[in-house]
């Protein structure tokens, strides 16, 4: 039997309701969606479990946070991978308080921890664009977060 | 509802990678199986349940029901299903309900898909993939991580679940571990799939078909069947815990599931004979011992490598090998080895005197990855 791989559905749909999100990090800019009433920030676009989606609106977020969980993926999925594996794929929890799925950079695998503390960095992707990744805290801090002015 | 409604008939095709039979023939004879096996006539089936949600099935398997209902909760479904069959019998719906799968993806039959055609299995949202959280061995190392930083888990224990449970199928013909025996030092060695799980961390996809037959207490002691009484069932969301943003410490929301099913049941969990509890991965069968409070959280790990899962354990686990040896029917497999041991069918690996027992199920995500649905059912030969 012949065995077609079909890329998983990552592409953005036309109207998507995160497209904010992705445009903004093309301006290296990292959003948050968040309740206008009782200010619970989410990700992705959410419906505020008190009260709905009408008051959801992007902002600026800090872009650090702390790593929940992690695994070192060893088996390469997409081929477009193949050369990248094992790379490590966290959850931080963002200091807004939601979850964010992501890739960890600048560190060995055998070296993530929970708890381990994370910024934002940019990486250009060639199927994605610009992507916010994550790394150890540096003295520098996250990479050109909030919109100036 | 304990004791008013039963299983009085099951059927398993053979199970087993890349057997070449379509999916609606695995159903067929899944449910001819089972028909046989409760000596019933095919028009007696008035109610169909079927584990996905193609249509198509009645004329090929020759059968009238009153109502054909699809019904997806992933790997949740044959708890699901169960429970919706409940809820049939008990408004008088119909009278013996079949509740059936039959997948053969190793064969390239997967409804709804071109023959040949595979996907990764993205468990969409969040964006994940496009950070190569691809599957569900990494969807689940992200629980185990949680557990093995949290509670100091090793994958030495992980290993217990997957050697224990190859031990069962040792002497089980027909599972996938049949006459295969793998060691604590061969899980060490198998390839790394997503950190910590490795291949015998990790349960394969098998073609097969399951059909339980459930109808009323009443019909099922006319029948001159031994009846497994469905005692109790309870659902759970795990997306409650993503939103709580604590998930990744529940291998899904068990707690309603269990609270519900006992309830119903009149039982406690220390009532339990033994547990059939669905096994995707390892990790899954140590969170999932923990939840149910057959020891304490954190303890898992320790509890499985000390023999817990034996039948001369604490609370004998997975006796058919499970998913990870035994074979993967989408949810069902629990349920096969439940039945068969309250029949005392259970071979080498029978639970003496067994009376009660857990079944779990898990699947389906809400839309995010580990925001599983779970399924609690208490099987028993008492009314």
């Amino acid at each position: 039997m012949s065995k077609t791989d079909i890329p998983a559905p990552m592409a953005l749909a036309p109207g998507d309701r995160d497209t904010p999100f992705w445009e903004a990090c093309a301006r290296s800019e990292f959003l948050l969606h968040r309740c206008d009433i009782c200010g619970r920030h989410d990700w992705p676009a959410s419906c505020c479990v008190t009260h709905g989606a009408a008051p959801m609106r992007w902002v600026p977020a800090s872009g650090m946070g702390v790593v929940d969980t992690y695994t070192a993926v060893h088996h390469a999925y997409d081929p477009a991978m193949a050369d990248e594996v094992p790379y490590t794929v966290a959850v931080i929890i963002l200091d807004e308080g939601p979850f964010f799925h992501t890739r960890l950079l600048d560190v060995a695998p055998e070296a993530v921890r929970r708890g381990l503390r994370v910024e934002l960095t940019w990486r250009d992707t060639p199927q994605f664009g610009r992507m916010p990744y994550f790394r150890p805290r540096t003295a520098n801090g996250p990479e050109a977060m909030a919109p100036k002015g | 509802m304990r004791g008013k409604f039963a299983i009085v008939g099951m059927g398993v095709t053979q199970q087993g990678r890349r057997l070449g039979v379509s999916d609606l023939e695995l159903r067929r004879q899944a449910l001819e199986l089972a028909l046989e096996d409760a000596s019933l006539p095919r028009d007696a089936v008035d109610g169909y349940i079927h584990t996905w949600m193609t249509g198509e099935d009645h004329r090929y398997l020759g059968l009238s029901p009153t109502f054909s209902w699809g019904l997806w909760a992933g790997g949740a479904t044959a708890g699901a299903s169960l429970a919706v069959a409940a809820g049939a019998l008990a408004t008088g719906q119909a009278e013996v309900i079949a509740c059936v799968v039959g997948l053969a993806p190793t064969s390239g039959y997967v409804p709804g898909r071109a023959p040949g055609v595979t996907t990764f299995g993205n468990y969409s949202h969040g964006y994940a993939a496009r950070y190569g959280l691809i599957g569900a061995a990494a969807a689940h190392a992200l629980h185990a991580r949680w557990h093995m930083d949290h509670y100091d888990t090793t994958s030495e224990q992980l290993g217990a679940v997957a050697v224990t449970q190859r031990d069962y199928a040792l002497t089980r013909p027909g599972t996938q571990g049949y006459g295969k025996p793998i060691t604590l030092e061969d899980h060490q060695n198998s390839r790394m799939i997503a950190d910590p799980l490795r291949r015998l961390d990790v349960c394969q996809d098998t073609d097969g078909g399951v059909a339980l037959l459930v109808t009323t207490a009443e019909r099922a002691r006319e029948m001159g069947v031994t009846p497994i009484y469905i005692q109790g069932f309870g659902s759970g969301q795990n997306i409650r815990h993503w939103h709580n943003r604590d998930i990744f410490g529940y291998h899904d929301d068990i707690q309603p599931a269990m609270s519900r099913a006992l309830k119903l049941a009149g039982k406690s969990i220390a009532d339990m004979d033994f547990a059939c509890l669905y096994d995707p991965f390892t990790i899954s069968v140590i969170m999932q011992l923990e939840a149910y409070g057959f020891c304490k959280p954190g303890h898992g790990g320790p509890f499985v490598a000390e023999g817990a899962m034996r039948l001369d354990g604490a609370i004998p686990t997975n006796m058919g090998g499970g998913q990870l040896s035994g074979f993967y029917a989408a949810g069902f497999t629990p349920f096969v080895e439940a039945v068969r041991q309250l029949r005392g069918d259970g071979g080498a690996n029978q639970v003496a005197s067994a009376t009660t027992a857990l079944v779990s199920s898990h699947g389906l995500n809400a839309g995010i990855q580990n925001s599983w649905s779970h399924q609690t059912t208490i099987l028993g030969l008492e009314p």
